[in-house]
């Protein structure tokens, strides 16, 4: 049976990712967190909307002789327990891509995937509980267009 | 009959959020007919702003801090005002509890509105896009903390500024030679004594706690971000002050017994250096060491968009995807660097100046 695949928490999670790092900012429990390496090349291939065997088959690519497919299940996993991916309502994207820089290098035995988590700001983030009413717009509508 | 809609419906947040910016737009005309307003247009991130506050005692505290910006004779594109209610009479226009029950503040943001309001500490802030208006409102104005009267109109200026593609970050900013730093990080980690000692020795002043980051100023695709000072503050803990002569210049500085910290406003101490937009070069993350110089070197972009994005988004709600965005932008385009803070105080403007020359190293 194939795995399920997962898409971004959004608008709840927050993601960006500088040189091949992500920071991901979770807004109703205020924790926020950082991914490198294989973790953060997991989530391009969320991001990019793949299927969970997909981002699999391109880590073994990749990574031969790793079992990228338990790697990645369990991983996504754990970024389902913080909220910070939801299942997917479609089957995901089954199109191959390049990793994303700062992974590590082809034949070299890739370390697992690790989520850094931080909460020393939730007292900061959780302050203003925001209510989003255009989520889907996004806020705020430019003034340009408004 | 059409049955109310349910309690947590985009519908009914938008409903409020529209009565309260009308409530807050009354609520200024009637605070500014009851007690006089004083105003002033003044140049911010490149636009006429009208400040406008009634209420003498709130005029004192949230005003000064905006006095380093240029007056301008032209017609104002934003309007920000504020009143209190114990010199005005009228009332702070709280949001009702949200239907999860009571919190410390609630905000609520959609399209071109947001307001936060804070039942515990009877204070609020709006922002109405299409009216082109933001208000501040608070109880009682000496019970302003040392930041609000360091950063009025934060929340008003955040929205308003952020619609224009601009973005609020929690930082200071020094520079010299025409070229800034930000310094991020959480709380305690040395921002503010870092910002505050380089302006001791002598360079630029751009931002204590708050700055705002344009990242594509110019038509160019790659012109450098820029960093805008619209507050000319810094607020110091109380035991703290004699670190800072020339800040403090002299005056003896007022205690806030809120908060034991002290408000100076930095372009009456040293005019000279204070400038309200500089080329932004780098992102500086302090960390404090127990070693006595300090010394930097170079780090990965990710580490200067965490000390910075976090803590910025927590202290401007609404839009976190668009801030995190738009700091993401900024760190991918200048280098960031590890300031190590060593016990000698001293030290400190010497390896931020070191990092500004390192900057120019091709």
């Amino acid at each position: 049976m194939a795995s399920p695949s997962y898409r971004v928490n959004s608008p709840t999670v927050a993601a960006e990712t500088v040189d091949g790092e992500v920071l991901m900012i979770n807004l109703e429990s205020g924790s926020y967190y950082s991914l490198r390496d294989t973790g953060a090349a997991i989530w391009d291939g969320i991001e990019r909307g793949a299927a969970t065997q997909t981002i699999a088959a391109v880590l073994a690519d990749r990574f031969p002789g790793t079992d990228t497919v338990a790697m990645v299940s369990a991983f996504l996993t754990e970024l389902a327990a913080e909220q910070l991916v939801v299942p997917a309502e479609s089957g995901g994207d089954d199109h191959p891509w390049e990793p994303i820089g700062g992974v590590t290098p082809t034949g070299v035995v890739p370390p697992p995937p690790a989520l850094e988590k931080f909460t020393d700001m939730q007292h900061l983030i959780l302050l203003d509980p925001v209510h989003e009413v255009d989520a889907a717009e996004g806020w705020p509508i430019p003034l340009s267009d408004a | 009959m059409t049955p109310d809609p349910p309690s947590t419906s985009p519908e009914r947040f938008a409903g409020e959020l529209h009565a309260a910016v009308s409530a807050a737009h009354d609520a200024f005309a009637d605070a500014a007919a009851r007690a006089g307003s004083i105003e002033s247009v003044r140049v911010v991130a490149g636009e006429p702003v009208r400040f406008r506050v009634a209420g003498p005692a709130l005029a004192e505290h949230l005003l000064p801090a905006l006095d380093h910006l240029p007056p301008t004779a032209a017609a104002p594109v934003f309007t920000a005002s504020a009143w209190d209610t114990r010199a005005t009479g009228v009332p702070v226009p709280l949001l009702a509890d949200a239907p999860s029950g009571p919190a410390p503040s609630r905000a609520i943001v959609a399209g071109t509105r947001a307001v936060s309001s804070s039942p515990t500490r009877t204070m609020f802030e709006g922002y109405d896009g299409a009216m082109a208006e933001g208000w501040f409102a608070i109880g009682n104005a000496d019970d302003l903390t040392t930041g609000e009267r360091g950063a009025p109109f934060r929340l008003a200026l955040h929205w308003w500024l952020t619609a224009r593609g601009l973005q609020f970050a929690h930082g200071g900013a020094v520079g010299e030679a025409g070229t800034a730093v930000l310094v991020v990080g959480p709380t305690g980690a040395g921002k503010s004594s870092t910002t505050l000692s380089c302006v001791e020795a002598g360079l630029d002043y751009v931002a204590d706690d708050y700055c705002v980051i344009q990242t594509a100023p110019g038509t160019a695709p790659h012109d450098p971000p820029v960093a805008h000072g619209l507050y000319s503050s810094a607020k110091i803990l109380f035991t703290d002050v004699e670190r800072y002569p020339k800040l403090v210049n002299g005056r003896t500085p007022r205690h806030n017994p809120i908060d034991d910290k002290t408000l100076v406003l930095v372009h009456r101490a040293v005019p000279a250096q204070v400038v309200t937009e500089q080329r932004l070069g780098a992102i500086v993350v302090p960390q404090r060491t127990g070693r006595r110089r300090s010394t930097f070197a170079r780090t990965r972009a990710g580490v200067g968009l965490q000390a910075l994005a976090p803590s910025t988004v927590g202290q401007f709600p609404g839009g976190a995807a668009v801030a995190l965005s738009s700091l993401a932008a900024l760190a991918r385009a200048v280098p960031s660097y590890r300031l190590d803070l060593g016990t000698d105080r001293a030290t400190v403007p010497h390896a931020v100046r070191a990092i500004l020359a390192d900057l120019e190293q091709p």
